[in-house]
């Protein structure tokens, strides 16, 4: 058996991450949709949404750059890249895209 | 006193990240134009390059993002158009510094030496946005 080489650690670490960045933004925004609007417009308690817009907005700017880093090491092309855009904007599409990066790393290795 | 003190973190987080992506720029052009038979410098020094990247450059630009948001909270200063555009500038510098890491990794030493080399408009781009940042956090404009 061999020992897995610094270029397949580093790309399995590169898969981890966009599949992190992927699954944080999907989660935070159904946070913010789910909880944090359902609490401001029926409840009238906006403190989810004061706290989560903010969060869900730096994880989505971190899930951009995830994707740009990705895109430009070629690990995606350019439209993998809009279905992970696309998916970061509709509830629940990041944790479908998550597990479609899941296959695809797995297809690669 | 806790002001001059976030400040003071912030400016340094910045001068590692803007140090960081001007390196990643420079190693890219020494890749670009490296002759055939400095495979094995070429290797060490991207090993290098990208060491720096991971350990220093990008929790730099972690702690610049996360000091600067703390210091915009505490002046209020979000509603400022100056620093609206600044957001911009550093939202663009920060996808360039993702975009060379990016194509650091794709290549290896073996790779085409010219398709290592950043295009002219990324060094055009990242030095604008310092040149940007830099006047807008100064002057305030606005």
């Amino acid at each position: 058996m061999t020992e897995p080489s610094r270029a397949d650690s580093w790309t399995s670490e590169c898969w981890g991450r966009l599949r992190f960045a992927v699954a944080l933004e999907g989660f935070t925004l159904i946070t913010l949709v789910l909880v944090g609007s359902t609490l401001k417009h029926f409840a009238d308690i906006p403190i989810a949404v004061q706290i989560m817009g903010p969060v869900h907005g730096l994880a989505f700017l971190f899930f951009l750059y995830v994707l740009v880093e990705a895109i430009s090491a070629r690990m995606i092309g350019g439209w993998a890249g809009l279905r992970l855009l696309i998916g970061a904007m509709i509830p629940f599409g990041g944790f479908v895209n998550e597990r479609w990066l899941a296959r695809k790393a797995k297809a690669i290795r | 006193m806790i002001y001059l003190w976030l400040k003071a973190a912030h400016v340094a987080s910045v001068l590692l990240f803007v140090g960081g992506t001007l390196a990643l720029l420079l190693a890219g052009a020494a890749l670009g134009t490296r002759q055939p038979g400095d495979a094995e410098q070429a290797q060490s020094l991207r090993a290098m390059v990208r060491w720096w990247d991971a350990r220093i450059t990008a929790p730099a630009m972690i702690a610049a993002w996360a000091l600067g948001i703390w210091l915009a909270m505490s002046g209020d200063w979000f509603s400022n158009s100056w620093l609206q555009v600044k957001l911009l500038l550093v939202i663009l510098l920060s996808g360039l510094h993702g975009m060379l890491s990016g194509r650091l990794r794709r290549f290896d030493a073996l790779a085409s030496p010219a398709a290592a080399k950043p295009p002219m408009i990324v060094s055009f781009l990242t030095l604008g946005c310092v040149l940007g940042i830099s006047i807008l956090a100064v002057v305030k404009p606005g």
